[in-house]
């Protein structure tokens, strides 16, 4: 079902813990470190699915790169979750307005997000519905 | 903890990476520090949030909750610094300081067993104290300018009690804490490989001084000596090669592991049952050659579960097991790294390969009538052959096995079938040991040096001119009653001499299911050579593989079987 994935996170630890936590899709992962390198991918990597982004990285950030790519047309084809340590809960709810499907605490519990993921991939409508629910539980 | 991902594989990378984070924030600390007298560095402060900020975050993913919920106190004491709420005081960054000895002792013991309790009551103390009274630590750290520290410490006992005493001894543990192990850049090794690939060069050229030394030098004493330390030299070359080896070995399993869920993946796909058996996990490779047979392996277990094994009706009607087995295998053997992929299903059926090579003209009904079995077998690996006639998602069209065997090939290692009707197929790989040095046999063709990869090599044999045969369609002779087609290597490189001579050497050698033997003037030996590619510029040259340099530094040109007998 998901053939292509792009992790965006400024922490080698947690891209290691995405390859675990999406071994049961056996998907391509791509490893972005900050919005900038995330960017570029999405620039030179063709049929990415979906986007697991973190807020707050150096260079550019999680919201950073949500303007950037909405000028670029890109979050409307990919759905984008925000996957973010507590903290700045602006930057998320920002980034929620910039066209992001869904939102989760880190530490996050994986079978969340494989829900999440499951539902945003449907191809119908029944993501929107669930991220409002997700969204309201969890911020 | 957390279902199906078991995030205690990564406890490794975890207390690594989180002792990074905390070196970097005790590093900002102490630059804080200095710059304290010129007030708050508030670039600093954002770094140390930083670093505490994804430690707080892994910590939290790995499930230690006191860690991070210690951590987050950290990351607001630094926020509320950043704003300036707290001062930059000894009682400050006493505290700081010993919440990252306090980090780094908890993690020591993670490391050492994980299920460590895990308690940071005291310094989480020590922080509320520092936040509760701001003012006292702005003033112990008036007081600690004048005076040195003891008087600070009375000056300002709530803050600066838990902070400001000596640290133990204990708490410096990790100065001395010794590390067992060390993360090393690949390329590093590489580096090393390559001066090793010299040495193996040079001792070479020693050996090759001393044959000289031997005809022209007549002390024996002296040549005795000289001998006695090259032969020294030598087996301390060949130690540090196969220590220098093992540091670039990883296990197999890591590869291995990967294709459980490609093959429950593929079974339910195809209706079928297959219980995947992994053998010689723990068998090392080179990382080279680890990271170029997942592609291989993947090709050959996709058609084990596609074309090899029945669906549990067809197994059960053959009075087998409804699940089928895959049982993917890994081991040395003398030189080589051997790894099978092995089915028990249908096998194929050699007669059946015939029958289909003729009906797409893949051979002429006579030639596909003198085959043996095992040479039907070695037809898989054509290109666009194929035994099965539907085409499923995975595998089918015939694509798959001749890419294999080309990979195979190109990694210099040979791919072999064997298979049984109703019983099954298995195919194994060997595969060199790494694919920065092999062995070959030298040889020597119209006054160059060329370098054979032992390999594919089967034999050498002399012989007589009369023994050569002109078919009209190349050079053969006949090798214990089979016909050996030969390949003249200075023709094919386009040196000939033109020389007649009364006998001439063949090489043997074989590439999956070709043979053929190579003309060469003379056989100077065998030799380790360390393969350097060839630059770019010089663009894919017929029957060359690469190059390496010999003892005298002379270069000698890698003779590419595959390519050669494939002409």
């Amino acid at each position: 079902m998901l053939k292509k994935v792009l992790v965006v996170d400024d922490s080698e630890m947690i891209h290691k813990m995405y390859r675990l936590v999406l071994n049961r899709y056996n998907c391509e992962i791509l490893d972005a470190m900050d919005g900038q390198q995330a960017l570029d991918m999405l620039e030179t990597h063709q049929g990415i699915q979906l986007i697991l982004l973190d807020i707050n990285m150096p260079v550019m950030n999680g919201v950073q790169f949500l303007e950037k790519a909405g000028a670029l047309g890109y979050p409307q084809r990919i759905p984008v979750v925000i996957i973010s340590t507590e903290g700045k809960e602006g930057d998320t709810i920002r980034g929620l307005q910039l066209g992001a499907k869904g939102y989760v605490k880190k530490p996050f519990n994986p079978t969340l997000l494989h829900e999440l993921i499951e539902k945003l991939l449907l191809p119908s409508g029944g993501a929107a519905e669930f991220d409002q629910r997700r969204c309201a539980n969890t911020l | 903890m957390n279902g199906e991902c078991d995030f205690s594989v990564l406890i490794g990378d975890f207390v690594e990476d989180a002792g990074g984070h905390l070196d970097a924030v005790e590093g900002f600390l102490l630059e804080l520090e200095r710059r304290a007298p010129e007030g708050c560095d508030g670039e600093l402060v954002t770094l140390i949030q930083g670093h505490l900020h994804t430690l707080k975050g892994n910590s939290g993913m790995m499930g230690l909750v006191p860690l991070q919920q210690y951590v987050h106190r950290l990351e607001e004491v630094m926020k509320e610094t950043g704003a300036g709420v707290l001062a930059l005081g000894p009682a400050f960054f006493g505290t700081l300081y010993g919440g990252v000895n306090a980090l780094r002792s908890a993690l020591f013991a993670f490391a050492q067993s994980p299920d460590a309790a895990l308690n940071f009551a005291a310094e989480e103390t020590a922080l509320e104290a520092l936040r509760a009274a701001p003012e006292a630590a702005a003033e112990a750290e008036a007081v600690a300018v004048a005076v040195p520290s003891p008087a600070a410490d009375s000056a300002a006992p709530a803050a600066g009690a838990v902070a400001s005493r000596p640290a133990t001894p204990a708490e410096f543990g990790y100065i001395t804490q010794k590390s067992s192990t060390l993360k090393v850049n690949f390329e590093k090794l590489d580096e090393l490989l390559n001066l090793m690939g010299e040495l193996v060069i040079q001792r070479t050229a020693l050996a090759t001084l001393e044959k000289r030394l031997r005809e022209e030098v007549t002390d024996r004493e002296l040549l005795n000596a000289f001998n006695e330390t090259s032969q020294l030299i030598g087996k301390s070359t060949d130690d540090l090669r196969q220590s220098i080896m093992k540091v670039r070995m990883l296990p197999v399993k890591s590869v291995f592991q990967r294709f459980q869920r490609l093959v429950r993946d593929l079974s339910v796909g195809h209706g079928k049952e297959v219980r995947l058996l992994l053998a010689g996990e723990e068998t090392e490779l080179d990382k080279t050659v680890l990271d170029e047979i997942g592609e291989p392996l993947l090709h050959l277990i996709r058609n084990a579960v596609d074309h090899g094994l029945e669906t549990p009706a067809e197994r059960r009607a053959r009075g087998k097991e409804p699940r089928g087995t895959l049982t993917l295998g890994a081991r040395h053997e003398s030189n080589h790294i051997v790894i099978s992929v092995s089915d028990d299903g249908r096998g194929m059926d050699p007669e059946e390969i015939r029958r289909k090579a003729i009906e797409r003209g893949v051979l002429e009904p006579e030639a596909a009538r003198a085959m043996s079995e095992a040479e039907l077998l070695q037809l898989v690996f054509v290109p666009g052959f194929s035994t099965r006639s539907e085409v499923t998602e995975t595998s089918g069209r015939g694509i798959g096995l001749d890419v294999v065997k080309k990979i195979v090939s190109s990694l210099n290692g040979i791919i072999e079938i064997e298979s049984k009707v109703g019983r099954g197929t298995t195919f194994t790989m060997m595969l060199p040991l790494t694919l920065a040095i092999i062995t070959a046999l030298m040889v020597e063709v119209a006054g160059e040096t060329y370098a054979v990869p032992l390999s594919g090599v089967l034999e050498s044999v002399q012989v007589q001119a009369a023994e050569f045969h002109d078919t009209g369609n190349g050079e053969v002779i006949m090798l214990r009653d089979r016909v050996l087609p030969l390949h003249r290597l200075d023709r094919f490189f386009g040196r000939e001499s033109g020389a007649q001579k009364e006998q001439e050497y063949v090489v043997v050698v074989a590439s999956g299911d070709k043979k053929g033997g190579l003309v060469v003037d003379r056989l100077v030996g065998q030799q380790e050579i360390v393969i350097k590619g060839l630059d770019d510029y010089l663009g894919e040259l017929p029957g060359i593989s690469g190059g390496t340099v010999l003892g005298d530094g002379r270069v000698s040109l890698i003779i590419d079987i595959p390519s050669i007998l494939g002409r």
